[in-house]
C-alpha cells in the first residue's frame, strides 16, 4: 500500500486548501477513498453525523503533478482512509502560498498522512513544514459500506438562486423554524416554506431556469407547473450552505418526489421524497449535462427517514495545468445526502 | 394559504397597510426596543408606535412616522395588536441584516384588523417572500403619567458621550445611580459593584452637552438590568434626552437618524429603585 503525491501549482493547492476547509465545517471525521484516478472524501456514517452523507470527488490529475498510488491488492486497487477533517484541512492552512505539497502515506509507529509544505523563502534555503495526520485504514471488508450513493432521475430540478441569498433567508428561517419546507417546479419556480403556529414564511423565487432533463422519458409528463415538495432540517442545510466555500457560479436543485423503492415499504409512514442539490461553476460555453451525480442512496435503517435530500456540488473550471497542454477541465463533485424529516 | 400576490387584495379590505422602499428604516428602529420577545403595536395616521415593557417597571416606545412610509392608510382611528417581535425581526431582515450596497428590501405591511395575521411582503431583487405573523390579544401598556410639566431636570447629550459609559457599566452593580444637579457634579452616573463603585461625571460646559436645565438636585437609583437593553437605541442614535420627574421617574429619549436623513423617536422610561427611598427615609 502506497500513496505519494505532489502540487507545484499555486491555484490548484489554494483551491485543494478550500475544498478540505468546505470538508472540515461538514463533517469531523471523513474517510479518505484514494484511487488511481480520483480522490474521494466520504461521509457514510448517518446515525453518526446526524442524516448527512457526503461524496465528494476530485478528479486527481487536476490538482497533483506527480500522483503514485498501489491499493491494496491489483483487484482492489484503492485506499480507505479515515480521518479527522479538520487535521488535513488544519495542516493545507500552513500551505498557502507554499512553493508545493507533498503528501505521502507513512507509518510512524501508527499509519500518518504525512503533509510536508516547501514554503517561499526570501534567501534560497528552503523551509520544509511537516504535518503528521493520524490516520486508520479502513479493511476491505468494510468498504462497501462506503460505495458512492445512488438515486433514480429526479422529478424536478431547477437552478438554484445565488447560495448567498439563499443562506441568508435560510439562515433567518431557522431562527424561527427547525424544518423547512423546500417547493420546486419545472416553470422555474423555487419556494422556501416555513410554517410554525406563530408564523408562516415563505420565499418565492422564480425564473430561475430548470436545467435540461438528464434522460428523455418519465420526468417531462409532469406538468410544469406542479410543485414536487421536500421536507428538510434546516441546520443541516445551513451547515451546507455556511460550510460551501468554492463559490460555484451556478447550482443545480433536484427533487424526487416519488423516487426510492424502498427495501422496507412499510416503515415509512410519508410518501418517500428526496430534493438533490448540485452545483456547478461554469467557465466553459457547454457543460456537460449534469445526469451522472444525482443519485439518492435507500436508506430503510433509520425509522424516521422518509426520503432523502441530497445536495451536489460540483465545480468546473478551464485550468492551465501544464504548459503544452492549453486547459484541461477541472471537475470536483461533492454530493451531501440528508435524511427528510 | 399564504396571499401569493399583495395586488389581488384590494386595500380597502385592510385596517393598516404601510409601504416602505427600505425595510431597514422600520427593523432599525424595532431593533432599539427589542429586549422582549412580545411588543404592542398602535397605529394611527401619525404612524405608528411599538411598545415593549418588562416588570412593570420599564417602558420603551418606538415611533415611526407616517412619514416614513412611502404609503401608509390606517382606515380605522387607531388599530392596536401584540406581536412577536423577535419574529417580526427575523421576517423583517430575511434577506439579511447587512444588505450589500445597492440593494434595498422593498415591504409592504398589511393587516386586516382583530384576529387577522400581519401580512408582510419583501422584496429584493425580485424575489418575493411572504410573512403571516399571527398576532396577540393586545395587552393593556403601562402608563407612566410622565408629564413635561413635572420635570424637575433635563439634560440633552450627543449619545457619544454617552455610549462608551453604558457600554462599558459595571454589571455586577444592581442598580445604576444618576445624579442630576444645578451644582457640582451636574450630571454623574455611579455604579455599586464588587469591584468597588465608580462614579463618571460629565461637567455641565462639556462639548457633549446639548442643554443643561437641572433646577434641583435629584439622586435616583434605577436597576441596572432594566436600564442596560437601552443601549441599543443608544447606539443607533445621535441624541439622547435625559429627564427626571418629581417621582424620580426617568425618561430617555433617543433621537435616531436613519439613512435618509429621516428621524425617529426611541424612549425609554422607568421606574426607580425602591430602595432609595427606603434608605433616605
Amino acid at each position: 500500500m502506497k500513496f505519494r503525491a505532489k502540487i507545484v501549482d499555486a491555484a490548484c493547492l489554494n483551491h485543494f486548501t478550500r475544498v478540505s476547509a468546505m470538508i472540515a465545517k461538514l463533517a469531523k471525521t471523513c474517510t479518505l477513498r484514494i484511487s488511481p484516478e480520483k480522490l474521494n472524501f466520504v461521509l457514510s456514517d448517518r446515525a453518526a453525523s446526524a442524516g448527512v452523507s457526503m461524496w465528494c470527488e476530485l478528479e486527481q490529475e487536476n490538482f497533483f503533478s506527480e500522483f503514485q498510488m498501489e491499493g491494496i491488492s491489483a483487484e482492489n486497487n484503492a485506499i480507505y482512509l479515515d480521518l479527522t477533517a479538520e487535521n488535513l484541512s488544519r495542516a493545507l492552512k500552513t500551505a498557502q502560498n507554499a512553493r508545493a505539497l507533498k503528501i505521502k502515506l507513512t507509518n510512524k509507529h501508527f499509519p500518518c498522512l504525512t503533509v510536508s509544505i516547501e514554503l517561499l523563502s526570501v534567501s534560497s534555503s528552503s523551509r520544509v513544514v511537516t504535518h503528521d495526520i493520524p490516520v486508520k485504514v479502513i479493511p476491505r471488508k468494510l468498504w462497501k459500506d462506503l460505495q458512492e450513493p445512488t438515486i433514480p432521475d429526479s422529478d424536478v430540478s431547477i437552478y438554484l438562486p445565488a447560495l448567498k441569498t439563499m443562506k441568508s433567508i435560510v439562515e433567518k428561517m431557522k431562527n424561527i423554524s427547525n424544518h423547512l419546507i423546500m417547493e420546486a417546479n419545472l416553470s422555474g419556480e423555487l419556494n422556501l416554506k416555513i410554517e410554525t403556529e406563530l408564523v408562516c414564511v415563505t420565499t418565492h423565487f422564480k425564473d430561475l431556469g430548470n436545467p435540461p432533463p438528464a434522460s428523455e422519458d418519465a420526468s417531462q409528463e409532469r406538468p410544469p407547473e406542479q410543485m414536487a415538495e421536500v421536507h428538510i432540517d434546516i441546520r443541516k442545510l445551513l451547515q451546507f450552505l455556511a460550510g460551501q466555500q468554492v463559490n460555484p457560479t451556478r447550482a443545480v436543485c433536484k427533487l424526487h418526489a416519488n423516487p426510492v423503492p424502498f427495501t422496507s415499504p412499510a416503515k415509512v409512514s410519508h410518501p418517500p421524497g428526496a430534493l438533490t442539490f448540485g452545483e456547478e461553476a461554469q467557465v466553459l460555453e457547454n457543460p456537460p449535462p449534469l445526469a451522472s451525480w444525482d443519485q439518492v442512496r435507500p436508506e430503510s435503517s433509520h425509522p424516521h427517514v422518509s426520503g432523502e435530500l441530497e445536495l451536489c456540488f460540483q465545480k468546473m473550471q478551464a485550468w492551465p495545468v501544464q504548459p503544452g497542454k492549453a486547459c484541461l477541465v477541472r471537475q470536483e463533485r461533492i454530493t451531501l445526502a440528508f435524511s427528510l424529516v | 394559504m399564504p396571499l401569493l400576490t399583495p395586488q389581488t387584495q384590494e386595500d380597502g379590505d385592510y385596517s393598516l397597510v404601510a409601504s416602505l422602499d427600505n425595510v431597514r428604516h422600520l427593523s432599525t428602529i424595532l431593533k432599539a426596543i427589542h429586549f422582549r420577545d412580545h411588543a404592542t403595536c398602535f397605529a394611527t395616521k401619525n404612524g405608528i408606535k411599538v411598545t415593549v415593557e418588562n416588570a412593570k417597571c420599564v417602558q420603551a416606545n418606538a415611533f415611526i412616522q407616517a412619514g416614513i412610509f412611502q404609503e401608509f392608510i390606517v382606515q380605522e382611528e387607531s388599530v392596536t395588536f401584540r406581536i412577536n417581535l423577535t419574529i417580526l425581526l427575523d421576517c423583517l431582515s430575511i434577506f439579511g441584516s447587512s444588505p450589500m450596497p445597492g440593494t434595498l428590501t422593498a415591504l409592504r405591511m398589511c393587516y386586516q384588523g382583530y384576529g387577522y395575521p400581519l401580512m408582510l411582503f419583501l422584496e429584493e431583487g425580485g424575489v418575493v417572500t411572504v410573512c403571516k405573523i399571527n398576532t396577540q390579544e393586545p395587552e393593556e401598556t403601562l402608563d407612566f403619567d410622565f408629564c413635561s410639566t413635572n420635570v424637575i431636570n433635563k439634560i440633552i447629550l450627543q449619545s457619544e458621550g454617552l455610549r462608551e459609559a453604558f457600554s462599558e457599566l459595571d454589571m455586577t452593580s444592581e442598580v445604576l445611580q444618576i445624579t442630576m444637579s444645578p451644582n457640582k457634579p451636574y450630571f454623574r452616573l455611579s455604579t455599586f459593584g464588587n469591584a468597588g463603585s465608580s462614579h463618571l461625571d460629565y461637567p455641565k460646559d462639556s462639548d457633549l452637552m446639548e442643554s443643561f436645565q437641572c433646577n434641583q438636585t435629584q439622586v435616583n437609583r434605577y436597576k441596572i438590568s432594566l436600564l442596560k437593553p437601552s443601549t441599543k437605541a443608544l447606539v443607533l442614535s445621535c441624541k439622547v434626552s435625559i429627564r427626571t420627574d418629581n417621582r424620580g421617574f426617568l425618561s430617555l429619549q433617543y433621537m435616531i437618524r436613519n439613512e435618509d436623513g429621516q428621524i425617529c423617536f426611541v424612549e425609554y422610561y422607568c421606574c426607580p429603585d425602591e430602595e432609595v427611598s427606603e434608605s433616605e427615609s
